[in-house]
């Protein structure tokens, strides 16, 4: 795949959670293989897409990228040295490079913060800026996400869904990150409310050269915003394509039924196929290639053996026996 | 085509008011519309517009103290459901017209077996006596549940969102509902499931020959099921039209915006369209149209006089200015 | 509420208002009956007790008896409590299961039993009640906080905190604390009624506050001999501890309701 180099590479990344049971002489009752063995890279002013159902591992990928949980096995490097093995202050060093906006705006600002408070907090813990600056900052920030320095005396409540996810762009931005990983950012807002947040998500990398990796499972808003596409089931990365790869040559069988399944907002395009059961547990996932038993093209092999991720040219990756 | 038999339900100038300390608000503000028989309606708005208040005032179902219709009329094959006793609207709900909730999860006893859940409906209304059991398993059957025999003994945390939502449909139908009512069917699930439930709620349609509302923010699921569409802004609704027509031909500059800003598979464009501004307040809205301080047309007029409702072509009315005479 | 500041007025007035001096005896005023039953003098608002001294003056003295040593039970066990509670919650894992067993042990214990235990270990006095209702009380504070921490842990604010590289302490302290704060307040207030009762109960008992203070537990006891014939000895303390724990659960209650920060939104 793409070599280390770039600000951001994931290498056969594994997060399995143990499962026990009984009380008092606990047994290991199996493995939740939440990310199993996934590859990626994420260059400087770009962004990667990670799209799937729930339990698929993609918020997990995320989860890892921000040290919020230590991986299994599997290593992440950032600007080529590896991250994933830092602890303690080391650590702490490092996550000013990469910031997070996740999905739920009501839940992620402290309800008891002003404002102010809430965007300088980052500064006041990396100690990036004397103290005296550090309000004239918070101001610039507030303008930066189209909001206006009067705001900063306010509670979180007193602000729509719409602006308290700018407040928690702002505050991401506040360290210059060189990523921002966003899990489902516009998931939890209205359809006018989603394309401002969009669009203001895109003039700021523009603007500061970010790296993004969005995670949603809207198809279409990961086709709005992302230069490459992953595609995750139960675990796993499918197939991963530069975007008009994805849309227009969907390889994988189970990219084809997600995209079958996207209601499109035109009553002459009526969809009326797509897959008719569900995700299988991911406590037993099924062997071979995980998404056989609901796949329309499996064979003997499909069932046995697991198929690895292969380059079928021009970036596009894909795991299938079939391509 | 519009003539009286064909109408199922007709609201008439509904207003439900929320009293609270900070004043007066106007959840649903003359809402006035009619849904025929066999007719998908997509009632559609962004959160706090007003559109499930519309479909718990169907019900009478608005939490009190606080909310109240205070007035309007709301005629279920021309009878007025504001009229009638509770313990009338008891043998409607249910019955005559049911509802789907947003989340299945919620929405089912956690505590109780899925049978015991699908009979309760059949039970109460009287219906399918003897034979219960029966009558759930082929619920379960019509809504795809697969081994309906064991299931039928099983509880809701055994199923997954996808399967709830099956079972709350099959309740929501089990009596042969003229009209169903559902907020957000699909809101809470993946994107496969929500097209299996976009199936199965069009089979439902078709076998039982219901007339369905749907209320949803999601302008493509809307697309995708629905043969008439409404529009609410802030407790109005400000444009009702056949789903083509609506998709192609937008009339109202909220509706067009609101088309233009949900970004599409397949058809990426390098910058949505946004609607700048919030949704106002529904405290003390404004004399003139809701929707003036956001829009980009917005005349002078606008902010002054509310918008009489203009007829523009077969079933397409909008409330606006722009088609209007001063 | 008018409960509460009564009780908060003759706590801090008490020594200005009091008609008589609480520990003056006389004996010749012995026993004398409320004013309203009383043909001699009404002097003694509430009548006097076997000793002659006047009932409602001991029972202001009462208050400010329970009062303090309330209050400073409160300030052992509440940040004790709070303290363990956080810490249990936010960390979790094996210091969790220590704290948390600990407690269901101490819980197993009824309150009153391990206060009777320390007292005759520690012998009767007011600091004895103060530190026996104090470290008895704790537990309940760890276990209510302990299970808001767990809740606020979760939430997305204290993740990005994390992202945003805040130590431990400053996670604890600045955000998951400001946000219990208002829990704190309401378990404050209703654990004051039953700290009044624990301490009445330990001075009934003869384990706590000795004669010749003044303390409603106390004074109950005092009259528990003259019941037949001195109704009013025992009768009025126990209306002040009735009011005074009643008065503190219902504040408690507004608190709740006043503090709550969805009903500020509606």
């Amino acid at each position: 795949m793409q070599n280390l180099d770039d600000l951001i590479a994931v290498r056969n990344l594994k997060k399995h959670y143990l499962l026990t049971k009984g009380f008092v002489f606990s047994k290991i009752a199996g493995y939740v293989k939440a990310v199993d063995d996934i590859s990626f890279s994420i260059s400087s002013g770009r962004t990667l897409g990670l799209v799937g159902e729930s339990g698929c591992g993609k918020s997990t990928t995320a989860r890892l990228l921000l040290g919020l949980e230590s991986p299994t096995s599997g290593k992440v490097y950032f600007e080529g040295k590896n991250i994933s093995t830092r602890k303690g202050p080391e650590l702490i060093k490092f996550r000013k490079n990469i910031q997070a906006v996740f999905q739920d705006p009501f839940r992620s600002l402290n309800p008891r913060k002003k404002i102010r408070q809430i965007i300088a907090e980052p500064l006041w813990v990396h100690k990036t800026l004397p103290k005296k600056k550090i309000s004239t900052r918070v101001c610039a920030l507030l303008e930066t996400v189209g909001l206006s320095a009067s705001h900063a005396d306010l509670y979180p409540h007193e602000f729509s869904g719409g602006q308290r996810q700018r407040i928690a762009i702002a505050r991401a931005l506040a360290l210059n990150p060189k990523a921002i990983i966003l899990d489902e950012p516009v998931s939890a807002l209205d359809v006018s409310i989603q394309a401002q947040i969009l669009n203001l998500l895109i003039d700021l990398q523009n603007q500061f050269h970010l790296a993004y990796l969005i995670i949603s499972h809207d198809l279409a808003v990961i086709e709005h915003v992302s230069d490459h596409i992953g595609v995750m089931y139960l675990g796993k990365l499918v197939e991963m394509a530069p975007r008009d790869k994805i849309y227009s040559n969907p390889l994988h069988p189970y990219t084809r039924a997600l995209l079958d399944s996207v209601p499109v907002a035109d009553p002459t395009m009526i969809k009326d196929v797509g897959l008719e059961d569900e995700v299988p547990s991911p406590l037993n996932p099924p062997t071979g290639c995980r998404f056989h038993p609901r796949c329309g093209f499996r064979d003997n092999e499909c069932s046995r053996v697991a198929p690895e991720l292969v380059d079928v040219g021009a970036e596009h990756y894909v795991a299938c026996h079939l391509s | 085509m519009n003539t009286d038999n064909q109408k199922l339900l007709e609201l008439r100038g509904l207003r439900t008011y929320f009293f609270t300390r900070q004043g007066v608000v106007k959840a649903v503000d003359d809402v006035s519309f009619t849904v025929e028989k066999g007719e998908v309606i997509g009632l559609v708005g962004e959160s706090g517009c007003g559109k499930s208040i519309t479909s718990l005032s169907i019900l009478r179902m608005v939490p009190e103290p606080a909310g109240k219709i205070v007035g309007g009329k709301i005629l279920f094959k021309n009878e007025n459901l504001l009229e009638k006793s509770e313990e009338e609207m008891r043998q409607i709900r249910g019955n005559r017209i049911s509802m789907i909730l947003q989340d299945p999860m919620v929405a089912l006893n956690q505590l109780l077996k899925i049978g015991y859940q699908l009979s309760e409906p059949l039970k109460y209304h009287g219906k399918a006596m003897g034979q219960i059991r029966e009558k759930c398993i082929e619920l379960l059957k019509k809504v795809r549940v697969s081994s309906p025999e064991t299931r039928i003994s099983e509880y809701p945390f055994q199923f997954s969102g996808g399967m709830c939502q099956r079972v709350v449909i099959g309740m929501g139908v089990s009596c042969e509902p003229d009209l169903l009512i559902a907020d957000e069917p699909t809101t809470a699930l993946d994107v496969t499931i929500q097209a299996q439930i976009l199936r199965l709620l069009k089979r439902v349609k078709a076998e039982f020959n219901a007339s369905i509302i749907i209320i949803t923010h999601d302008l493509a699921l809307a697309a995708q099921i629905c043969t008439r569409v409404l529009v609410m802004y802030a407790g109005k609704i400000i444009e009702k039209a056949p789903v083509k027509v609506f998709y192609e031909n937008s009339a109202h500059p909220y509706s067009n915006g609101l088309i233009r800003s949900v970004p599409v598979v397949g058809r990426r464009v390098e910058r949505l369209y946004s609607i700048e501004g919030q949704p106002p307040s529904l405290l003390n809205p404004t004399a003139g149209c809701r929707f003036a301080p956001r829009c980009q047309k917005a005349k002078r007029i606008c902010n002054l006089q509310y918008p009489p409702e203009v007829i523009l072509g077969d079933g397409h009315k909008v409330a606006c200015w722009l088609y209007a005479e001063e | 509420m008018s409960i509460v500041a009564l009780y908060f007025f003759t706590v801090i007035f008490g020594p200005l208002i009091t008609p008589h001096d609480p520990f003056k005896t006389n004996l010749n005023k012995a026993l004398l009956p409320p004013f309203w039953q009383s043909e001699v003098s009404t002097d003694h608002l509430l009548g006097t007790d076997s000793m002659g001294r006047d009932i409602l003056s001991r029972l202001i003295y009462g208050a400010r008896t329970s009062m303090i040593v309330s209050l400073l039970a409160l300030c052992i066990c509440a940040p004790m409590g709070v303290l363990f509670g956080l810490i249990s919650g936010y960390f979790g894992g094996k210091v969790d299961t220590i704290i948390m067993r600990f407690t269901d042990l101490w819980m197993s214990m009824p309150a009153i039993i391990t206060a009777i235990l320390m007292v005759s270990l520690l012998g009767p006095s007011k600091q004895t009640v103060i530190i026996v209702v104090g470290i008895t009380g704790w537990i309940h504070y760890a276990r209510i906080i302990r299970g808001e921490v767990l809740s606020y842990k979760e939430r997305e604010f204290v993740q990005l905190a994390r992202v945003t590289g805040c130590s431990n302490t400053r996670i604890i302290f600045s955000h998951i604390f400001p946000n219990v704060v208002n829990s704190l307040i309401i378990l404050v207030t209703l654990d004051f009624g039953r700290v009044i009762i624990i301490t009445a109960t330990l001075s009934f008992l003869g384990l706590g506050i000795q004669p010749p203070s003044a303390a409603w537990g106390l004074m109950l006891a005092e009259g528990r001999q003259y019941i037949t014939y001195a109704w009013w000895m025992s009768a009025f303390p126990g209306i002040a501890i009735l009011f005074a724990v009643l008065g503190m659960n219902m504040t408690g209650d507004w608190l709740r309701d006043v503090l709550d920060p969805k009903q500020k939104l509606r």
